[in-house]
């Protein structure tokens, strides 16, 4: 209470003096009264009064006991440290504009993080939910969703958890309404809601056994899905919805606040119950080991998460020694080292952006470095001015800690003052950045100026405060002398700290030049690449076998009917399908047979139809592509890349080879009909192993479909889901677009990053630059008469450049090299956090130093240059 | 408390103001001095200039509490008296005093 009275008495204190009077003159008036009384002259008592009373004393005692003192100078110097801003507008300005640049973007970046990393996700207790993963020991991967197969073996096994669940996504056809709408669905485990803690509206969440196969179709709606398709009617409950053809039971709408949207493609909007038929839950069936889900659990209250993780990592022992075959490698029989474990939800749903908003929070930390390394500059240009006030005042008695109060005070105003604008810069900057980044990065729960980003704004205003303000303080604290201030005074060239801060700068600043000099190098290496395809006038839609209307027909089958309708459009040169537009799943491995060199891991493996490679236009080097005739029941073949072939048959043609996939749901010995030309994978420019099966031979039900028509010719979205649609009516198609747009899309995140880098590069460098043309204009000026004189008695303006100059320039060219160095770490460090960053070009690295040094020796010519205009007579007079 | 000489100086007057507000009820400033100056028979004569700082330092300290009230004679002052925690405060400088007290003497006495 005390501290906190004495704090808000400084807000009061014309009252308290007014009172610390009153009572003083009370005492003074009763002395005089009893001095009277006792006969005393009344002159003569009032001078007794006057020494007894000692008003300048008490009152002084009583402020001290009253007000806290130091703060109360506190704010004089604050005060005084204001009036001295306001006298230099123009550099006041700059200096709380780069520092609130540097604070703005920091709070934006820092929301972001914050907001996808930190913030507990919006369900009851969520630090008791948690993420089950596999991962292989030998494989080094982690993180992976378990297979159905599993997951049931973690429930049934021993465990502590409260309840387990699991949910994947899907693209549905919402058809009945007034026109077919796309929504994104979650088919869910049932009581998967019940285990986030989730609450309905409307009606109920799903029970126990509406998974299990020829159940009635149920289908629990989103607020947001029920108040935009369906007017929030409440009579929605009871009612059907078609779903990709199928009527579904509306059973329930979910509490408005609820929302799923994690690392999903986009937010879930319904949630329908998974089939758990054998398809999914049998080790045996086709499709186990590929169609991963991914799995939550709640902890029992009290559980510790390390506990639980012991028990699933015993369940995965099990498994593993239960099932050899599926967790072992096939050819040698070497343990993959198979495991399973627990990790937070909030973790494991957040994790996938985590990489890039680091490094983007590394970079803006660097863009703060530099701004506060400015602002100490500019605190120290003024404190240089400002040294004869303060020589006086040291001579004067002032103390150094009184000094460093003063410096400290100012400090902290541009602080606060930087601060307040930096937040309001961010809350402007916020909807534009988010804009910006691929929405893979950007949590879906909206970053916001809550409480603990301010917090962290204050506490980075307060170390950028005593960063900046103590250098200068600590500059000064160390001239202690009057006579040593004159002496700093004349010699102009002890400005050590100052240049040692600009190299600082300049190698900060060349570290964010070349690592987004690096981003934009690596988009255009993969963009000049060859690609090994065409993608010009190729359409893309993707389709997912309907579960109603392929009766008797494989998805194959299915398939090469839809072709053939679609083949028949005027203007369609040729068609397929695949079970990806680009280069495929990765991680898949294949041995030859014979060869000694163990199992090899395919960077793709697609499943195609037979025109896949006419479609794209594919080279075909070697052999055959497929054909109708590569069905199941005949050989199964398999096409190579040119890479594979250059690996395994030097100089030979591989055709008539044999070659094995698997262990896994791959598994399968194909003879090798055909080699290809090499595909550029994703944000890979390396050539690597690439295999191709029939569609026919492969089934696969999600499938895109590509559709390349004649050149100049048009082919209308419309025309493409007629020929489908008159195969199987209600055939659910999603997605149509370019192909273009598709490979375009994926350079997305590395230029949205490079843009945000350059961004920040830019700032560093503007920084930089500004504090490399003060501190030559300081010390042009500090040297004027010098360099006048040298002039007059005929030194040549190179000789001045260099007396100038120099000095600045050594030290900006060694803050550039060990920049440089920095850089091609950082960049390394790149390479394995962000796919798509190449390694780093000799020309990326030279093109963003000259640039740079280009910028600093104009920075440093234009001051000087002004000087030298000077006519040396008229600056000599001035003596 | 007490460890060096300005505190123990300081403690001293608080332990006559205290003492004085304990027997004397509400006071104001100049009430205090003049019971002091009268109990020790004119041996402690306590200055305006150290009473006042020492009762607002206490005032903050939540020793004695203050208030403004009219005199007999219809003036306006500051009237004193002292708090519970005071008194916690008084007894402990007491035992403090006499300790201290009862060991110069023994010195006198002995040394």
């Amino acid at each position: 209470m005390s501290l906190i009275g004495r704090f808000v008495n400084l807000w009061r204190r014309s009252s308290l003096e007014r009172e610390f009077d009153d009572e003083l003159q009370f005492h003074f008036d009763m002395r005089v009264d009893a001095n009277q009384r006792a006969g005393i002259p009344r002159a003569d008592a009032e001078a007794e009064a006057r020494r007894h009373v000692a008003r300048l004393r008490a009152r002084e005692g009583m402020r001290d006991a009253r007000i806290i003192l130091w703060l109360d100078e506190l704010a004089r110097d604050l005060r005084h440290g204001a009036r001295r801003f306001a006298n230099d507008p123009g550099t006041t300005a700059l200096a709380i504009i780069t520092l609130s640049l540097g604070i703005g973007a920091n709070t934006v970046i820092f929301s972001l993080l914050h907001a996808a990393l930190f913030r507990p996700l919006p369900f009851p207790d969520p630090d008791r939910l948690v993420s089950l993963f596999d991962g292989s020991r030998i494989q080094a991967t982690s993180g992976v969703p378990p297979t159905v197969p599993e997951w049931i073996d973690v429930r049934d096994g021993r465990h502590r958890f409260e309840g387990l669940s699991f949910y994947d996504t899907r693209d549905v056809q919402l058809t009945g309404g007034t026109e077919p709408a796309r929504a994104f669905a979650a088919r869910a485990e049932a009581s998967f809601l019940s285990v986030l803690g989730a609450r309905t509206q409307l009606g109920r969440l799903f029970v126990a056994g509406e998974n299990d196969p020829g159940r009635d179709r149920v289908v629990v709606l989103t607020d947001g899905l029920w108040h935009r398709t369906f007017g929030a009617d409440p009579k929605v409950i009871g009612s059907t919805i078609r779903l990709n053809g199928a009527g579904y039971n509306v059973v329930g709408v979910l509490a408005a606040d609820f929302a799923f949207d994690y690392q999903v493609p986009e937010p879930i909007e319904l949630f329908i119950p998974f089939t758990m038929s054998t398809t999914y839950t049998s080790r045996d069936a086709d499709f186990t080991s590929i169609r991963r889900v991914s799995a939550i659990a709640r902890l029992q209250p009290g559980v510790r998460i390390e506990d639980a993780d012991h028990d699933v990592k015993a369940i995965g022992e099990t498994i593993a020694k239960a099932h050899p075959e599926l967790y072992r490698r096939g050819t040698d029989g070497q343990d993959i080292g198979f495991y399973m474990g627990i990790e937070p939800l909030q973790s494991a749903l957040t994790g996938r952006g985590r990489p890039v908003l680091l490094l983007l929070f590394g970079a803006v930390t660097l863009v703060l470095m530099v701004a506060c390394v400015n602002t100490a500059q500019f605190l120290m240009a003024r404190a240089i001015e400002r040294r004869p006030e303060v020589a006086i005042r040291m001579a004067l008695g002032a103390g150094r800690a009184r000094l460093l109060r003063q410096f400290l005070a100012e400090a902290l105003l541009l602080g606060g003052v930087s601060a307040v604008a930096g937040v309001l810069q961010a809350t402007w900057l916020m909807p534009a950045m988010i804009a910006t980044l691929p929405s893979r990065m950007t949590p879906r729960s909206t970053p916001q100026l809550d409480l603990p980003v301010l917090a962290f704004t204050a506490i980075l205003a307060l170390i950028a405060a005593l960063l900046f303000g103590l250098l200068p303080a600590w500059q000064f604290s160390r001239a202690t002398a009057l006579r040593r201030m004159e002496q700093y005074a004349i010699g102009g060239g002890r400005s050590r700290p100052r240049q040692a801060l600009i190299a600082f700068e300049v190698g900060v600043s060349i570290v964010l030049l070349v690592v987004a000099g690096l981003l934009f190098q690596s988009i255009s290496e993969l963009q000049q690449s060859p690609a090994g395809y065409s993608s010009d006038d190729v359409t893309l839609l993707r389709i997912r076998a309907s579960s109603t209307g392929a009766a008797g027909m494989t998805t194959g089958d299915l398939y090469a009917r839809y072709l053939d309708r679609i083949a028949q459009i005027p203007g369609v040169a040729s068609a397929a399908v695949a079970d990806g537009p680009l280069a495929g799943a990765g991680g898949i491995e294949f041995t030859i047979p014979g060869r000694q060199n163990g199992p090899q891991q395919l960077t793709s493996y697609r499943i195609v139809s037979p025109g896949y490679f006419s479609t794209l236009q594919i080279p075909v080097l070697d052999g055959r592509v497929f054909s109708a005739e590569d069905t199941i029941g005949h050989t199964p073949v398999a096409i190579i890349n040119e890479e594979l072939a250059r690996r395994y048959w030097p100089g030979e043609s591989p055709i008539g080879r044999t070659i094995r996939t698997g262990p896994g749901p791959r598994l399968a010995t194909m003879t090798i009909i055909g080699v290809v030309g090499n595909v550029r994978p994703v944000l890979l420019a390396a050539s690597s192993p690439q295999l191709y099966v029939s569609s026919l031979q492969q089934s696969e039900p999600s499938i895109v479909m590509l559709v390349r028509k004649s050149p100049g010719a048009t082919v209308s979205a419309d025309a493409i889901k007629q020929a489908v649609w008159s195969v199987v009516p209600e055939q659910p198609l999603f997605d149509i677009r370019t192909m273009n747009d598709l490979v375009d899309r994926q350079f997305a995140e590395p230029r949205a990053v490079g843009r945000l880098l350059a961004a920040f590069a830019t700032l560093g460098l503007a920084m930089s630059t500004m504090g490399i043309y003060m501190i030559v204009t300081y010390l042009t000026s500090r040297r004027s008469k010098e360099v006048a004189l040298r002039r007059a008695v005929g030194a040549q303006p190179g000789d001045v450049l260099s007396l100038l100059a120099g000095q600045t320039l050594r030290w900006s060219i060694g803050g550039l090299a060990i920049g440089i160095i920095a850089a091609i770490a950082a960049s390394r460090a790149l390479r394995s956090t962000l796919i798509g960053v190449m390694a780093l070009e000799p020309q990326t690295v030279i093109a963003m130093s000259a640039f740079y040094l280009i910028v600093i020796v104009v920075a440093m010519a234009v001051p000087i240059l002004r000087a030298m205009r000077l006519d040396p007579a008229v600056v000599l007079r001035a003596e | 408390m007490g460890e060096n000489k300005k505190d123990q100086l300081q403690g001293t007057l608080d332990l006559l103001v205290l003492r004085t507000l304990s027997t004397g009820g509400k006071m104001h400033g100049y009430a205090i001095t003049e019971r002091v100056v009268q109990i020790s028979r004119d041996v402690l004569k306590i200055e305006a200039g150290s009473l006042y700082p020492a009762l607002h330092r206490m005032d903050e300290a939540g020793w004695v509490k203050s208030e403004w009230d009219v005199t007999e004679n219809k003036r306006k002052a500051r009237f004193y008296s002292i708090t519970a925690a005071g008194r916690k405060r008084l007894a402990a400088e007491e035992a403090h005093w006499q300790k201290v007290a009862g060991a110069v003497m023994r010195v006198l006495r002995h040394a």
